[in-house]
């Protein structure tokens, strides 16, 4: 049997290297080889064996599905997992304490840690970097301080319960060394240190390996501040909330008008959904201990929903509802320790703990939506009681001892986390609560605790959009939402060749023209909804660049700072993504070399700090992002120098203002080194306009010598809608996207030009454009062959303007962008399809490879392979 | 080739007609008739609106909008080398779906008319004729089926719809 069962997983081991992720068909074979293998375990199979048989069987599953978080690090712990598993059926003890729990790399996690939760933290802990990010970097301009204690305390309290010491060893250095309400001048470079080496650290958590060792340099500046005399000790106040003894319960605040800000509500009603979630888990785990099936993990479970609920709770100072879950976490810490049984009244308490706890979510809740504060819950002092009664019987009296009848509005003491628990009721009261006219209800106990006060004001400053409510999330599978948005394609398509159908044209009826009316409204609002779902703000993309901004600014020894607008502008999720690049190209730049040193700002009079603007905004049914600095500007002449030295524009030809700005974005220009100290300008221009116009937008730049440089970068807002104008020629019809059109001229004879007869061009107020017959091109039958009977619609793609000969401009419309069929993929001139009004497939023109003809040989080539012959007028 | 050394070829042939046993949805180009193995085809629909694509060869009749999905339609006369026809009523676009090389295919098949779902038994299938290369046109072909005086030229749909069109329209798209 073991024979056997060692045969099947070596199979699977070499199999397992050569598998390819995307390779379904593999993956599903290897599960059906481990189904085997579980099938053909004896019946006293090793220890641990079947467990993580039942892992890999799970891991395998995820990745089949593409359900996996990190694939490459599910595969990596599979493989470490089949290796162990192996190991202990040869009867090698490879991992004593739980055979293939804990995978390579010598991460050795607590045993109530699976590698679930810890990807889960590693996952959720990024966006808490960069809001940690954000925190710090506003620290120089006199920021929050509290905010960022609350951070890295909530994370070294979160890194110790997943048994990360290193991690948390850090944090509580960095905690040590933030203890001071003055931060040091160097406090943000501290923080971003530690952020940065807790990327790379979480990077190696989440591949259940250990982090590098922390930079002595960093340890030595953490260490260097913190040895230097710290003030009082209660600069800690946030440390208090988590701390083990933190048991008592003291809070019993009579509702008062508060308000929070935006950001704030957001977390809060995440954290409820959360919240809610995990109370439902606690109900189905509760059930399952009654039962006697599967208790340990159960017991887990129900850990983990009050652990969660903790740490969040008190991150968002939810003072009753952090006491009722550390305390029931506590207790259920007891028993997975096998100090306590959980049954009986302890179960019962624990049944009850959830009960209020769900009952304080909602408190939480009115209280967010009323603006106030959330009021006392009279029953919880009671339970906390009893709670403390399981978990420690010889103390447990004395706050029992004291119930909470009705007890007049008192705040939340801070003091009391640090008093034991068997101690009286805290002693400081405030006599009364004034309910604050404009300070958040935090100021009474403001000189106890000046990191709350201190997030109060920060409150009190972004209070002016308070009132708002809490919005309801829930968490949706992607794949969900890019079905629905397909289908909402789909239905929007129908709706149009349904309105659009002639026998419906004709119906006079003004009740069934009503109806219409509506249906096709809908359909818009419904379209409207499903392109907003994927939509999320390019906040976070500017955060990045204000970090960048930061971090070049101290590198190139200028000061430069980063004015952000309209950050909350919304765009495609997958486009934001592919911004930061182009982005990260320009903002160095500018830094490099648009903004000058301060000897040369102060010599044009400049203050010394240079401002880089990035800003979002909608423009049309376009998203423009536009990044200005108040640098020097580009030297048009030094441009057009090194253009003529380089060949790429004759000596005597003129160009447009514009053209010599999009001299930059010419490969060959920017990559050259002399350039970019001539120029101004450096490297990467080309890559910049060529990613965004892979998203089919338009880059264009404007320049004031001395002023400054901007760029206009203009985007759909999703990748799969465009906006698109319907262009006829002879019988067939065209897209060309709306961003890439200049304008659309009819032509007057004495416009057109042709040299030597072959080269075809349009005089465009002066400036000399190409023009390409469409119908010649894609040997249209029918096109129209005499230019002034046509259009010409002046179109722009990599960075070449152009006149397109085209019969008629049908329409201008929105579309949803279709990939060509299967084996149509690469197109020549065609960039995509698109369902249009009639049903029928309409063709999306790909401007940029026409651009890409400009070179006019080409032209003639395609013309002539075309078998197309050449109209004069 | 564990049985008998006699006739290898006879048992290769055996198990070839077990395994192209089958129903198949037949059809017909010009007087030929043909036949796509049943599980292939995934729906037959009328012909309709088509549109150009252009720079494409001649057998790529050029794209459909199928339930708001885009399809490109092959001309099965071109394809095999024939002359094109006038479309008829008769005239119909078998649509197909494969996995080809892990590639999920569909893609329409313009045929002149389309006859029935036909069983084919292991009895009535012989190996394609080997014309020494199978570069040609036979090189689509999986077997020939005999049904009574028919004559059935059992397709290798992957074949017709897979790789070769790819490479082929890029060919004819031109250098790029």
């Amino acid at each position: 049997m073991t024979k056997q069962a060692l045969d099947i997983l070596d199979d699977i081991a070499a199999e397992l290297i050569l598998v390819e992720l995307s390779d379904t068909d593999a993956l599903t074979e290897l599960r059906e080889q481990l189904e085997q293998l579980k099938a053909a375990l004896p019946a006293k199979p090793p220890a641990g064996s079947k467990k993580a048989i039942s892992q890999c069987l799970a891991d395998l599953t995820r990745l089949i599905k593409g359900s996996a978080k990190h694939p490459e690090v599910t595969l990596d712990s599979l493989n470490a997992r089949i290796e162990n598993l192996a190991a202990t059926f040869r009867g090698e003890d490879r991992s004593a304490p739980a055979p293939a729990e804990e995978a390579t790399g010598g991460l050795v996690l607590p045993p109530w840690v699976d590698e679930e939760l810890l990807r889960e933290f590693v996952d959720s802990q990024k966006t808490v970097l960069d809001d940690l990010e954000a925190d710090a970097l506003a620290l120089e301009g006199g920021g929050d301080l509290a905010a960022i204690r609350r951070r890295i305390h909530t994370l070294k309290g979160e890194s110790g319960v997943l048994g990360l010491e290193r991690l948390q060893e850090l944090c509580h250095e960095l905690e040590d060394y933030l203890v001071d309400d003055t931060p040091a001048e160097d406090a943000t470079d501290a923080v971003l240190a530690v952020k940065d080496w807790t990327i790379t650290a979480l990077q190696a958590y989440g591949g259940l390996e250990l982090p590098p060792p922390v930079p002595e340099e960093l340890v030595a500046r953490l260490a260097g501040r913190s040895a230097a005399p710290a003030p009082a000790e209660p600069a800690q106040p946030a440390a208090a909330v988590a701390e083990p003894e933190a048991a008592a319960p003291a809070p019993a605040a009579a509702p008062v008008p508060t308000e929070r800000d935006a950001d704030t509500i957001e977390l809060l009603g995440e954290f409820l959904q959360e919240a809610d979630d995990g109370l439902v888990e606690a109900d189905r785990l509760l059930m399952n201990v009654e039962q006697g099936v599967e208790v340990s993990e159960a017991v887990n479970g129900l850990f983990r929903v009050f652990h969660t609920i903790k740490g969040v709770a008190g991150f968002l100072e939810l003072d009753e509802v952090t006491a009722l879950a550390h305390t029931t976490e506590t207790m259920l810490n007891m028993v997975r320790q096998d100090q306590l049984e959980l049954s009986g009244d302890a179960l019962n308490l624990v049944f009850d703990a959830t009960s209020l706890m769900r009952q304080l979510m909602n408190e939480v809740r009115a209280a967010v939506d009323a603006s106030t504060t959330v009021p006392a819950v009279p029953q919880l002092g009671a339970l906390l009681s009893k709670l403390e009664a399981v978990i420690d019987p010889s103390a447990a009296k004395v706050p029992a001892a004291v119930p909470r009848p009705a007890a007049p509005p008192t705040q939340p003491a801070p003091e009391i986390a640090e008093a034991p628990a068997d101690v009286e009721p805290p002693a400081i009261e405030p006599p009364a609560i004034e309910p604050p006219a404009i300070e958040p209800p935090a100021s009474p106990e403001a000189a106890a605790a000046p990191a709350r006060a201190a997030a109060g004001a920060g409150q009190a400053r972004a209070a002016g959009q308070a009132g708002s409510k809490i919005k309801g999330t829930i968490k949706v599978d992607l794949e969900r939402v890019d079905q629905l948005v397909e289908m909402i394609g789909e239905l929007v398509i129908v709706e149009s060749m349904v309105v659009n159908t002639p026998e419906i044209l004709g119906i006079t009826s003004s009740r069934a023209r009503n109806y219409l009316g509506q249906l096709s409204k809908i359909t818009r609002n419904l379209q409207g909804l499903g392109t907003r779902m994927r939509m999320v703000p390019v906040r976070s993309l500017f955060q990045k660049m204000a970090r960048m901004v930061r971090d070049l600014s101290r590198k190139s020894g200028k000061t430069v700072r980063l004015d952000q607008a309209g950050e909350w502008t919304e765009m495609d999720r997958s486009m934001v993504e592919q911004l930061a690049d182009p982005l990260v190209h320009m903002i160095r730049n500018a830094v490099d070399h648009g903004i000058e040193d301060s000897e040369g700002r102060a010599a044009a009079g400049k203050p010394a700090c240079g401002t880089i603007t990035l800003s979002a905004y909608h423009e049309g049914g376009s998203v423009v992002i536009e990044l200005s600095d108040d640098g020097k500007g580009l030297q048009r002449e030094a441009l057009l120098n090194k253009a003529k030295r380089q060949g790429l524009i004759g000596d005597d030809v003129a160009l447009s203002d514009s053209e010599i700005l999009d001299l930059i974005f010419h490969p060959g220009f920017s990559t050259a080194k002399k350039v970019t100290e001539l120029s101004g300008r450096g490297v990467g221009m080309d890559v910049v306009r060529k990613n965004i116009e892979a998203m089919r937008g338009r880059v264009s730049i404007t320049s004031t010598p001395g002023k400054g440089t901007a760029f206009k970068l203009m985007l759909p807002l999703t990748l799969a809608i465009i906006d698109g104008m319907l262009v006829a020629c002879g019988q067939e019809r065209y897209i060309i996207p709306t961003l890439t059109i200049i304008e659309s001229v009819q032509p007057e004879p004495e416009m057109l030009v042709t040299f030597a007869d072959e080269l075809e061009l349009i005089n465009l107020r002066g400036e000399m454009l190409p023009l390409l017959r469409l119908g010649q091109l894609l040997a249209i039958e029918g096109a129209k062959t005499v230019p002034t009977e046509a259009l010409v619609v002046v179109v722009e793609g990599q960075g070449r303007r152009m006149g397109l000969l085209v019969d008629d401009v049908v329409t201008q419309q929105q579309v949803v962008i279709k990939s060509m069929g299967t084996g149509l993929e690469q197109i020549e001139f065609v960039s995509g399809a698109a369902i249009l009004s009639d049903g029928r497939v309409g063709l999306i023109l790909n401007v940029d490879e026409l651009g890409q003809l400009v070179d006019m040989t080409r032209v003639r080539r395609i013309a002539s392979s075309n078998g197309g012959v050449r109209a004069t007028r | 080739m564990t049985e008998s050394t006699s006739a290898p070829k006879s048992s290769a042939n055996a198990e070839l007609a077990i395994e192209l046993a089958g129903k198949y949805m037949t059809f017909k180009l010009a007087d030929a008739e043909y036949g796509i193995e049943i599980l292939s085809v995934r729906e037959i629909i009328e012909l309709m609106d088509i549109t150009r694509v252009p720079r494409t060869p001649p057998f790529i009749r050029g794209v459909i909008n199928l339930r708001g999905k885009v399809h490109a339609v092959i001309d099965l006369r071109l394809k095999f080398g024939m002359d094109a026809a006038e479309p008829t009523d008769q005239t119909v676009i078998i649509v197909v779906q494969q996995v080809v090389a892990g590639q999920n295919i569909t893609m329409g098949v313009m045929v002149d008319e389309v006859v029935e779902v036909l069983d084919v038994a292991e009895s009535q299938i012989e190996p394609a004729p080997t014309m020494g290369n199978t570069a040609g046109e036979t090189a689509f072909l999986l077997g020939i089926g005999k049904s009574g005086s028919r004559v059935i030229f059992l397709l290798d749909i992957a074949k017709v719809i897979s790789a070769d069109d790819a490479s082929q329209i890029l060919r004819a798209a031109g250098p790029t």
